[in-house]
Formats: structure tokens, C-alpha cells, sequence
């Protein structure tokens, strides 16, 4: 989105100069405290644990911006319990719900939505998240892993 | 929709997954089509599906070790491509 498909991948050719690992788990992520890296591209989920958990790491974003995924929650139209459930939803809308999970130190991403919300770790202000275009991300995203391999991950083994 | 589905909602998936739902005409309809509003995470109820929680790419650094070698932890994605983050 930043750069474009094309663009994409020849940033990944250049990025791929300095990676020293990919990683699909967690593990990459643990190596930064420890300075068997100096940092990485983790999930934010993976980062907020690792923050949680004592570890002296720092989390910022990309000022450029960056895309988002999402978890979300619809009412069924076959729902039997429809002022239940819509009272579910508007308490997901809440500032109570937000609160609970700075409380609980569950590590998903709060945007700032909440007045003088304020994250004990993360500077939310400024951060710029993309919001991308969901039939192009199902249509492409087989090829687009197919190109990184392809142009990225085998050119780097030859 | 089938006569045999059931439940109340649909607790989880990317709005991606959402969208499948609501192109099968099972969610109950808002007044527009996406769950994410300029501000994002404060969805109207209104919609088809709100934003309950979200997910991105951080960079996530050891300063102490970086700051050793002169280094300092990127802010921008261009930042990431110097070639004195190789070693």
C-alpha cells in the first residue's frame, strides 16, 4: 500500500539485505532483549507480551504508517437475543472495555479512542494505521507471498 | 440464509471474514458497509461489524544494544533499510 505492489517487492529485496532471520513464531522477537538482534518486525501482539512480561525492549511505529489486522463482531440476524447481544457490542464500544484490557494487560492494540487514554508503554499519538482494501488483500495475497518467494527469498539463495 | 443457522453473533475473524457473512445477507445490516470508521477502533454499532481489537507490525527494539553501535531504534520504514542495521 505504502509502495505499491512492484515497489513492494523491491523493498523487500533491499530489506532483505540486512535480515538476518525470518521467522513465522515468536522467537525472533525474543532475541531483541537479549541483543542477539538489535530489533525486529514483530506482530504487535507478540511485542505487547514480550513488554508485558518485563522484558527492556522498546515498541514504536513506522511514522509512514502502518496496515492493521482487525478482530471484530457482527450480530447475526438469527440471533434470539438480540438486546443482549447489541448491549455486547456497545460495551466493546466502550471506554469500560478498553480499560479492561490496559487493565488485564491483554496485548492487542488500543488505539486512542478513549478520552485521556493513555498507554503505560505505547505512545499512540501520531501513529498513522492504514486502512487497506480487503477484496484486494483476498485476491492478491497468493501472489504476492508467490512473488516474495520468488524474487526475494530464491534470489537470496542463489 | 439457511433456516438451520443459529446464534447470536460472530465473535472473532478480520473484517475480511466478516464481509463473507455479510455477503450471505447474515448479519444484521447498518447504515454502512464497513466496521471501521475514521477513528477506528470506535466503530458505530450501526455498521455490519465493529473493530473489537487490533493487530499491526511494530518494530520492536533493544535500545541499549543499538545505541552501542551508534544505532538508533528506526521510526520509519525507510530507517530499516541502512545497511549499518546488517551487522
Amino acid at each position: 500500500m505504502l509502495y505499491g505492489e512492484n515497489g513492494a517487492i523491491e523493498f523487500q529485496k533491499v530489506l532483505d539485505e540486512n535480515v538476518r532471520y525470518y521467522y513465522d513464531d515468536r522467537s525472533g522477537a525474543y532475541m531483541v532483549e537479549p541483543g542477539e538482534v538489535g530489533f525486529t518486525i514483530a506482530n504487535s501482539e507478540t511485542a505487547l507480551a514480550i513488554v508485558n512480561q518485563g522484558y527492556s525492549v522498546t515498541i514504536s511505529f513506522p511514522i509512514e504508517g502502518v496496515m492493521y489486522g482487525e478482530t471484530c463482531c457482527s450480530i447475526l440476524k438469527s440471533s434470539k437475543n438480540y438486546s443482549n447481544v447489541r448491549a455486547l457490542l456497545t460495551w466493546f464500544l466502550s471506554d469500560s472495555y478498553v480499560r479492561s484490557i490496559d487493565k488485564n494487560k491483554i496485548p492487542y492494540v488500543l488505539p486512542t479512542g478513549v478520552e485521556n487514554y493513555k498507554d503505560e508503554y505505547i505512545d499512540y499519538n501520531g501513529v498513522k494505521f492504514l486502512i487497506s482494501d480487503f477484496s484486494w488483500k483476498v485476491k492478491n495475497r497468493d501472489k504476492f507471498i508467490e512473488d516474495f518467494r520468488n524474487y526475494v527469498l530464491n534470489a537470496r539463495e542463489e | 440464509m439457511k433456516d438451520d443457522t443459529w446464534g447470536d453473533i460472530i465473535l472473532g475473524g478480520s473484517g475480511m471474514n466478516q464481509q463473507l457473512f455479510a455477503n450471505e445477507g447474515w448479519l444484521v445490516k447498518g447504515k454502512t458497509q464497513s466496521g471501521i470508521n475514521e477513528n477506528l477502533f470506535r466503530a458505530s454499532i450501526d455498521n455490519l461489524w465493529i473493530l473489537i481489537s487490533m493487530n499491526s507490525l511494530v518494530f520492536l527494539s533493544n535500545n541499549e544494544f543499538l545505541n552501542k553501535f551508534g544505532l538508533f531504534s528506526p521510526a520509519a520504514w525507510n530507517d530499516i533499510l541502512y545497511p549499518s542495521y546488517k551487522d
